[in-house]
């Protein structure tokens, strides 16, 4: 077994999963301009929900993923519309504690309902299997993670490059009033932003129920990789998140196989305090 | 029908507390292209804002075509048949000369309007796939109007279309909208370049402080003293 090579291949598994809730983060970021700190929690009811769904129903984490997209959807369009919406103009810490205060909420709502226990939902179709290429060993709930991140990001960056839809967020984005002079109106982009946001974290949810423990706190530290992943990209860029997002991944992977398991954010946060202090528009960033 | 395509009456406006129009009043013909002149901060900038709906008037009424759409937010006065080119023309500058014009296609079923625009401004063809922050300022200007047509637009409206231009292409912005106008757009321009305005425009009402203090045809305005001694300095 080659050391590196296998660190290499955990860390860009990882890394895409990451990479898939930071593209969301950072669209919402990318349209209006408000960090959504609650993207850790909307993660964990994800999770939660695919939970809930093997234990009760028996479905496949998988299986349920359309779902989990669907539900996080209209959560992330219902917390624009009622929360989102009355902080549009209100000063920048007021935005952050309106999200960060529904993260807080969610946090404890879920400890409150569910129990601070860690869960893992039952058997998956691919629970347990493992792939051996060339020395390389792949687990294949990750391997499923990984590809499903990427054809959700697939997907969100077609619908963004290429569909009228798209276009009109980009172009929110960009210019709010110039939108608006186009016809667009700029609160439905927002609650579309939201709404995608949410789908993307759901769908990422849904993957790492397979393999990863579900409990009140698991989002916290995705939400926190996520961050600094579109900090590292450079804020409001989905392709930058999405890159920063897999070199988190790698260099997590790297850092506990050769230093010590312990130290691995050392290296991912030491990375980002260098990014933010020589090239502070992020690794592909613009402006 | 009412005989005019755009009225505006009595409109009061401002920023924050701040008054920029007092009860102003006017009216466009179909067919026509009238010009708003004035020194900086006379308001008609302000007044372009509210009828193109990014500035809600305190008082006044604006129709077009009969229709009231004073107070109507932006993003549904386009949907009425107005379109407006912003001051500092406002591109999409991260997307492409073609994505622009696609996004200033959003109201409409389909993109017909692309070839008519491209074949009126055959330089954004050779530009299509090009970003738009990377046009010149002249190309820039013809983007921003191409934009707005996309809307098919029965009323246009320019703000400041020749600031920052070369006065070489402003000339030719200025035949692209005698083009424009011909093929049945009225059009309604705000210039602070009275010269060049007044060129094009059929009639003219100039804005002083907030107030119309005169209005007339393009050739009785060019013979005023008022207009000669202000803005031709003559």
């Amino acid at each position: 077994m080659n050391p590196l090579a296998q660190a290499l291949v955990s860390g860009l598994l990882t890394g895409l999963v990451y990479a898939l809730i930071a593209a969301g983060l950072s669209l919402i970021f990318g349209v209006m301009e408000i960090v959504n700190f609650a993207h850790g929690e909307f993660l964990m009811l994800s999770m939660y929900l695919s939970f809930f769904l093997n234990a009760s129903l028996g479905w496949d984490p998988l299986a349920a993923l359309p779902l989990n997209a669907a539900l996080l959807f209209v959560l992330g369009v219902v917390v624009y519309y009622a929360l989102i919406r009355r902080v549009l103009r209100a000063p920048m810490l007021a935005q952050i504690f309106a999200t960060f205060g529904l993260g807080v909420f969610l946090q404890a709502a879920a400890q409150f309902l569910w129990k601070p226990d860690f869960r893992t939902v039952g058997a998956t179709v691919v629970s347990g299997t493992r792939i051996a290429m060339g020395g390389v060993f792949v687990s294949g709930p990750q391997l499923v993670a990984a590809g499903g991140a990427v054809a959700t990001t697939l997907a969100l960056w077609w619908l963004l490059a290429r569909t009228g839809t798209g276009r009109a967020l980009l172009a929110t984005a960009e210019d709010r009033t110039a939108a608006a002079l186009m016809g667009i109106n700029a609160n439905h982009m927002f609650a579309l932003a939201w709404g995608l946001g949410a789908a993307c974290v759901g769908i990422a949810g849904g993957l790492l129920s397979t393999f990863y423990y579900v409990f009140p706190q698991v989002g916290s530290q995705f939400a926190l990789i996520a961050f600094v992943a579109v900090a590292l990209g450079g804020f409001g860029s989905v392709v930058g998140a999405f890159a920063g997002g897999i070199l988190i991944g790698v260099v997590e992977s790297l850092a506990g196989v050769f230093v010590a398991p312990a130290v691995k954010n050392l290296f991912v946060f030491g990375i980002y305090l260098v990014v933010v202090l020589v090239r502070p528009r992020g690794l592909v960033g613009k402006q | 029908m009412a005989p005019e395509a755009l009225r505006v009456s009595d409109v009061s406006a401002g920023y924050g507390g701040l008054p920029a129009l007092h009860g102003v009043s006017l009216e466009v013909r179909p067919g026509e292209i009238v010009a708003l002149v004035g020194a900086n901060g006379a308001g008609k900038s302000t007044l372009l804002k509210c009828i193109a709906g990014l500035l809600k008037p305190w008082s006044g009424a604006i129709a077009f075509e009969g229709r009231g759409i004073g107070g109507l937010p932006a993003h549904r006065v386009v949907r009425t048949g107005v379109a407006c080119v912003p001051e500092g023309r406002r591109l999409f500058l991260r997307l492409s000369v073609r994505e622009n014009l696609m996004v200033g296609a959003y109201t409409q079923r389909d993109t017909g309007a692309l070839d008519e625009v491209l074949a009126l401004f055959p330089l954004l063809r050779e530009r299509e796939s090009q970003l738009a922050g990377t046009l010149s300022g002249g190309e820039q200007q013809m983007l921003a109007i191409g934009r707005a047509l996309m809307s098919r637009p029965r009323l246009l409206l320019l703000d400041e279309p020749s600031l920052g231009i070369a006065p070489r292409i402003v000339a030719r912005i200025y035949e692209n909208l005698a083009a424009i106008n011909r093929r049945g757009v009225t059009v309604l321009l705000v210039e602070q370049n009275v010269r060049a305005a007044l060129a094009c425009a059929a009639r003219a009402y100039v804005l002083q402080t907030g107030r119309v203090v005169q209005q007339g045809t393009a050739a009785e305005l060019l013979e005023s003293d008022l207009v000669r001694k202000a803005f031709l300095g003559i």
